[in-house]
């Protein structure tokens, strides 16, 4: 038995429940999919943290570096003080037993020479890398041939030192003394030449101390022509510590990098070319970019970076007005000469009133890469002007995707760029700057498309920028 | 079953909606991306792909429409949108065309196998025979929105489709030419 059926008629009723079990691997894939999107783009607030957290490293950085500067001078004008002063404020009797267990320890060290004469000011510069424990034992040493100019020198320690003049002087600090009282005399000679031999060495303290004023500190000179104590206290001078100039103008007149983050809403808008389409602006979305700027020369510069934005879950509306629906259809059979039917013809009847929405549902996200020329204007106390001006090139990635119902899907052109400015006003605080002002452009490219439809697309950005010159 | 409160579940990105959803409409997604496609491969990447969709724009579903056809529109899009990416066809508009509309003799058989005969015909047309075929008859949209849809015109989607009809036509005169000899 045949089937007389029309072939439409046939496939719809055939296909009309049609379901088919998918392979398993299907769904496993999809699950992993899933898993793997929700991941997500974590990295990127990570990203823009770090590039955030930079500039402020650096800052802190350099901050600590000068911090380090300081306390290495610092703590080279303290060994000459703790040379005189540290101990003193330790009893005597503990001044007692601390000097005998350092003259033993060191007493190997002693013999090769590793201890300068105590009226050595070079010595004591050059001990400034000795171990605390030496630091000390230097101290106390120096103090047995130096006792009345260090009191002289600290007057504040000095009922100290003369608690410690005693033991000093009843302790013989030189190995070689403890061979007998008749090499006192060769002992104090040696020490003498000792102390000649190592102020021959400028190298030593040309190392050890930090500045100039430092290095052609007095105490360099011979011993024997020159008083210690009368140097001691020079060498202690503040100015010795030479802090950073701070100023702004000497900061900034040799700092031509700039680390800036910028951040703003962004408003979109979109035209459509024809008057029976129209296509609404899209949502606005937080825009967050991190720029580095070269200033060349007279406040001319160059910048670029890496920017990111998302135009979130929402749709634009694409509405065709007056477009032409169909309502219905006749079908016109087409005879031939014998009056039989060979075919058949179509009337479709259209209302012409009727608006339709076509939704376009998508989520995209953008990387942004800026070029920009840049410069900027001193409007003087602080205050000032930033304008870029260049190109904007913009990767997207559509997450959403067309689920418009039997709509237009309009293409989204994946890469795309833009003509762009930015004028901001700015105010400058020490290494740092801050500003607000508006970023605008106009897509030359634009990123979605539809079909035999022009639309032109521009967007402005109201922003905050937080720049940091290094 | 799916009710009304799994879809709100689905709708707020509960994973157990989801598979159950997928577990209801797979097999009628399946069958949809099998006719339009050439092979399970590329009908199983659309599945795939459509799923992803669907679960990731899950929070746009809106609960006043029903979920079938929701999903069904994100599968033939996503269906359209691989065919015009992957099978790169061309559809040219010919003149020589017209709609001899006549009935066809079938030979009586299973439904099964009467399934399998007509799919594997779709499968077997040109993808851009199979693609407007598929949406006139089966999705019962015009040739206008077809041409919207393709980015073609009115005139060239009508020739795919009775060319098409021509091809299908003649395929079926030969299986019950075969069928009879048997």
């Amino acid at each position: 038995m045949k089937d007389l059926k029309n072939i439409e008629d046939l496939f719809k009723e055939t296909f009309n429940d049609f379901e088919s079990i998918p392979p398993t691997s299907v769904k496993a894939a999809v699950d992993g999919a899933i898993k793997k999107k929700k991941g997500g783009l974590w990295w990127l607030p990570v990203l823009a943290l770090l590039l955030a957290a930079l500039p402020l490293a650096y800052y802190y950085t350099s901050d600590s570096n000068i911090a380090r500067e300081k306390s290495n001078t610092l703590s080279i004008s303290g060994n000459y003080s703790s040379n005189r002063n540290e101990k003193n404020a330790e009893t005597s009797a503990s001044f007692e037993t601390s000097t005998t267990k350092h003259i033993a320890t060191h007493k190997e060290d002693k013999q090769k020479g590793a201890y300068a004469p105590a009226n050595s000011g070079e010595n004591k510069a050059k001990k400034s890398h000795d171990t605390p424990d030496k630091q000390t034992f230097n101290a106390k040493k120096t103090k047995t041939k130096t006792t009345k100019p260090q009191v002289v020198v600290v007057p504040k320690k000095k009922q100290a030192a003369k608690n410690k003049k005693t033991p000093i002087t009843a302790i013989n600090p030189s190995p070689q003394k403890t061979t007998g009282m008749g090499n006192d005399q060769s002992t104090e000679d040696d020490n003498k030449t000792k102390g000649v031999n190592l102020t021959e060495k400028p190298g030593n303290i040309k190392d050890t101390l930090p500045d100039e004023k430092l290095a052609s500190n007095p105490v360099k000179k011979d011993s024997t022509t020159t008083p210690v104590i009368a140097k001691l206290p020079d060498s202690t001078k503040e100015p010795s510590v030479s802090p950073p100039d701070k100023t702004p103008s000497a900061n900034n007149s040799a700092k031509n990098w700039t680390a800036s983050l910028y951040f703003g809403q962004q408003y979109e808008r979109a035209q459509s070319s024809d008057k029976a389409y129209s296509v609404l602006d899209p949502q606005p979305a937080f825009k967050f970019s991190g720029e580095i700027n070269r200033t060349l020369f007279s406040g001319y510069g160059v910048s670029t970076g890496l920017g990111y934005y998302k135009v979130n879950d929402k749709y634009e509306t694409f509405t065709y007005e007056n477009d032409s629906t169909v309502t219905s259809v006749d079908t016109i059979p087409i005879y031939d000469q014998n009056d039989s039917i060979i075919g058949y013809d179509y009337v479709f009847h259209y209302d012409d009133s009727t608006q339709i929405n076509h939704p376009f549902n998508y989520s995209i996200s953008n990387i942004i890469i800026p070029v920009y020329l840049s410069k900027q204007f001193d409007l003087g106390n602080n205050w000032g002007m930033l304008v870029n001006a260049g190109a904007v090139f913009r990767m997207s990635k559509v997450t959403g995707g067309p689920v418009a119902p039997y709509g237009k899907d309009p293409v989204i052109v994946r890469n795309s760029f833009m003509i762009s400015g930015r004028a901001h006003a700015t105010y400058k605080w020490d290494n740092w700057m801050f500003s607000l002002g508006f970023n605008a452009g106009y897509y030359v490219k634009p990123p979605v498309q539809y079909h035999n439809i022009k639309t032109t697309r521009s967007f402005i950005t109201p922003e905050i920028g937080v720049h940091f010159n290094f | 079953m799916i009710t009304e409160d799994i879809c709100e579940q689905f709708r707020k990105g509960d994973k157990k909606a989801f598979d159950q959803i997928y577990n209801a409409f797979s097999g009628a997604m399946y069958g949809i991306c099998l006719r339009y496609t050439r092979c399970a491969d590329d009908a199983q990447e659309i599945l795939q792909e459509s799923f992803i969709k669907i679960y990731k724009n899950a929070h746009q579903y809106s609960l006043d429409r029903p979920l079938a056809a929701w999903i069904k529109t994100i599968v033939i899009n996503t269906a359209l949108t691989y065919i015009k990416k992957n099978y790169r066809f061309s559809l040219q508009e010919d003149d020589t065309y017209f709609d001899a509309n006549v009935e066809i003799d079938l030979e009586e058989q299973d439904q099964e196998t009467l399934k399998k005969m007509l799919l594997t015909f779709l499968n077997k047309l040109p993808d851009g025979y199979r693609t407007v075929f598929n949406l006139f008859v089966l999705e019962n949209l015009t040739h206008k929105e077809i041409a919207e849809h393709l980015g073609i015109s009115e005139n060239t989607s009508k020739t795919q489709f009775f060319k098409a009809k021509k091809q299908i036509q003649q395929w079926v005169a030969e299986a019950n030419l075969k069928s009879e000899t048997v």
